[in-house]
């Protein structure tokens, strides 16, 4: 209700005062006020700028193995020590929020796409084809996640990053296909649905320039939420060794060094630290995904 | 009467298939809209008068609902016969329409102003500076003082009669020839209700659309309307024009119906109402579907038979043995 009494205001003084009440602006403002929300989006930022400007950050190679000089202790030149290769652990640290970022963002992205343009045709269509669709979701969903990956990522002989999201994304698009399906079942009874039909809109159109932003909200929290998971599940799997290959550093693949009960006990600064950097991630993306939710929540928009 | 109806319905039969019932929403109605008129479609929750109106447009959800049988000549274009691109372009076009609810019928994520450019850009292929030259003057035209302004607000930033106004402003752009409002007054207050049918009546001067105007509120037909079509269980029972259906109504229902209108000249306690309610369209009785609830003598036959709508004079058509009788 304030930003009503916020437009009238300033209706009187400037002309462009919509541009300040677009529900984007609305949504930005409440996003304002969530500061675990804000935090999370100011730790994520300081993440990507490291992966950014890890050379400049670290003089060594992350995947330079110097085989002289392996399990090291931490020093003045290798700040972390080394792993079981002689690889510097801080460099590796830098490069490793890259590749887990990376693959979080693309095969959130790629899931998103997938799930949306199906969870939508599904939705808007109903019967037949949301019956195929949904029977499909329900299919590939009695899968365990993890073991479904890690048959796939087996079967093939070469892994590389690409490869890798593209299967995380085929295996995990059923979730976002059902949030998706059920946000358009709900906006196809909608009368502005009829409405543009009743004004010409084809099917296309309506799905993509009507109901599609109305959904923004749902997709984007969802998509937030989302890359958290991906980036636990690509650790996860690169831990047990069918993430993406060494000498590759990701965050997972470090931990691996963890599974050595000498590291475990004796050499913390080894798995302690990308555990952290997993650990604050994920929990700064999830604050940020709480915050959009809480900011995009139409139920929520009078408060 | 003008010799060229804009549109022709015939024998339009649209059914709803549920739980494997077929409910007949809308069973056999025929009618004509000429040019420049407008015709009111009257009659209670349930009567069919939505479902034959948004099966013009061929809006019906499928599934559930089917129209089953009949023609909807439109400009000489049989509608139910084209293909849906075809239709799309009479959509908004040619035949547009205002709905009851103005708080969920616009885009809550779009600015009026792109929601009423929209059709102009897609149908007229108007560029973005025209289109919105346009809108501002159609915003202006159905009445907003600040045009300019209001064609860049949300529509959470307008109150209900603003936009209906919007919708209707939307539903002109395309100047179509058919204007069907869906109890476009019923989600309003009374004085806007008012400004709304003066907006519309102007409307439609301006541009000599004709409107197919739903209602259940028989003040809107007074003041409204030129021809009224009573509908009752699926079927048109009673047809005429305003003076004669207000004057001398003959079928039971539309004398119920106007008995039902309180009247500040009458020293009543009560409100008179018609007894029961309309039957649910699956089960309609065998006869007259009005029968169980005629306050008038019945006859034997109304039980059995059920009447067809007769002509009894200058336009005037009933679907009552009543009359069909003074007729044999």
């Amino acid at each position: 209700m304030e930003t009503q009494i916020d437009t009238r205001h300033s209706a009187s003084k400037s002309l462009n005062k919509s541009k300040e009440n677009t529900p984007w602006r609305i949504a930005f403002r409440k996003f304002k006020r969530n500061r675990m929300a804000v935090l999370g989006v100011w730790v994520l930022l300081i993440i990507v700028m490291i992966g950014i400007f890890a050379p400049y950050l670290t003089p060594h190679d992350p995947e330079y193995a110097d085989l002289l000089n392996t399990n090291g202790k931490p020093d003045k030149v290798h700040w972390l020590g080394t792993d079981s290769s002689g690889r510097d652990i801080f460099a590796r640290l830098l490069y490793g929020s890259r590749i887990s970022l990376i693959i979080g963002f693309s095969a959130m992205l790629f899931t998103i796409v997938i799930g949306t343009i199906l969870g939508s045709v599904a939705g808007y269509y109903g019967g037949k084809i949301d019956n195929i669709i949904m029977r499909l979701a329900d299919i590939q969903l009695n899968f365990p996640f993890l073991l479904l990956v890690m048959t796939v990522v087996a079967i093939l002989k070469e892994i590389n990053i690409l490869i890798f999201v593209s299967v995380m994304a085929f295996v995990s698009w059923p979730g976002i296909t059902r949030i998706i399906r059920a946000t358009f079942l709900s906006l196809r009874e909608q009368e502005f649905i009829l409405s543009a039909r009743s004004i010409g809109g084809s099917d296309f159109r309506i799905i993509f320039r009507h109901m599609l932003p109305n959904a923004m909200g749902p997709i984007i929290v969802n998509a937030t939420l989302f890359m958290a998971g991906m980036i636990i599940s690509e650790s996860a799997l690169s831990f047990i060794g069918f993430g993406v290959p060494q000498p590759t550093p990701t965050w997972g693949n470090m931990l691996t060094e963890a599974l050595s009960l000498r590291v475990l006990q004796y050499e913390p600064w080894a798995w302690i630290p990308p555990g952290i950097m997993i650990v604050i991630t994920v929990l700064a993306i999830n604050f940020i995904g709480d915050g959009l939710r809480d900011a995009l929540d139409p139920r929520m928009r009078k408060s | 009467m003008q010799t060229e109806p804009l549109l022709i319905i015939r024998d339009l039969k649209t059914y709803f298939y549920t739980d494997g019932k077929e409910v007949k929403a809308v069973d056999g109605v025929n009618f004509q809209i000429y040019k420049g008129e407008t015709v009111a479609l009257v009659g209670e929750s349930g009567s069919g008068k939505s479902v034959t109106s948004m099966s013009i447009l061929r809006l019906i959800p499928d599934p559930p609902g089917k129209i089953v049988n009949g023609e909807i000549i439109f400009n000489k274009l049989d509608l139910l016969k084209l293909s849906e691109s075809d239709i799309n372009e009479i959509r908004g076009n040619e035949i547009s329409m205002i709905f009851q609810e103005p708080m969920t019928s616009l885009n809550p994520v779009f600015t009026i102003g792109e929601q009423i450019m929209e059709g102009l850009r897609h149908h007229h292929n108007l560029d973005k500076a025209n289109a919105r030259k346009k809108a501002i003057r159609l915003l202006q035209l159905v009445g907003f003082p600040r045009a300019e302004d209001i064609i860049d607000e949300y529509p959470h930033q307008l109150s209900g009669g603003m936009r209906q106004r919007a919708m209707i402003a939307m539903a002109m752009s395309l100047e179509p020839k058919l204007l069907i409002a869906d109890e476009p007054t019923t989600a309003l207050d009374v004085t806007i209700q008012a400004q709304i049918l003066e907006l519309m009546r102007d409307v439609k001067e301006k541009f000599n659309t004709s409107i197919l105007l739903i209602t259940h509120d028989l003040g809107v037909v007074a003041e409204m309307a030129d021809r009224v079509l009573v509908m009752y269980g699926g079927q048109i029972v009673e047809e005429g024009d305003v003076y004669t259906i207000f004057e001398s109504p003959n079928h039971p229902y539309t004398k119920g119906l106007l008995s039902s209108i309180p009247s500040l000249n009458d020293d009543k306690d009560r409100l008179e109402s018609i007894e029961g309610t309309v039957p649910a369209a699956h089960e309609f009785p065998k006869g007259c579907r009005f029968a169980p609830r005629c306050g008038e003598k019945k006859l034997s036959i109304c039980e059995e038979k059920l009447p067809q709508l007769q002509e009894i004079g200058n336009g005037h058509k009933v679907r009552c043995f009543l009359y069909e009788r003074v007729e044999a």
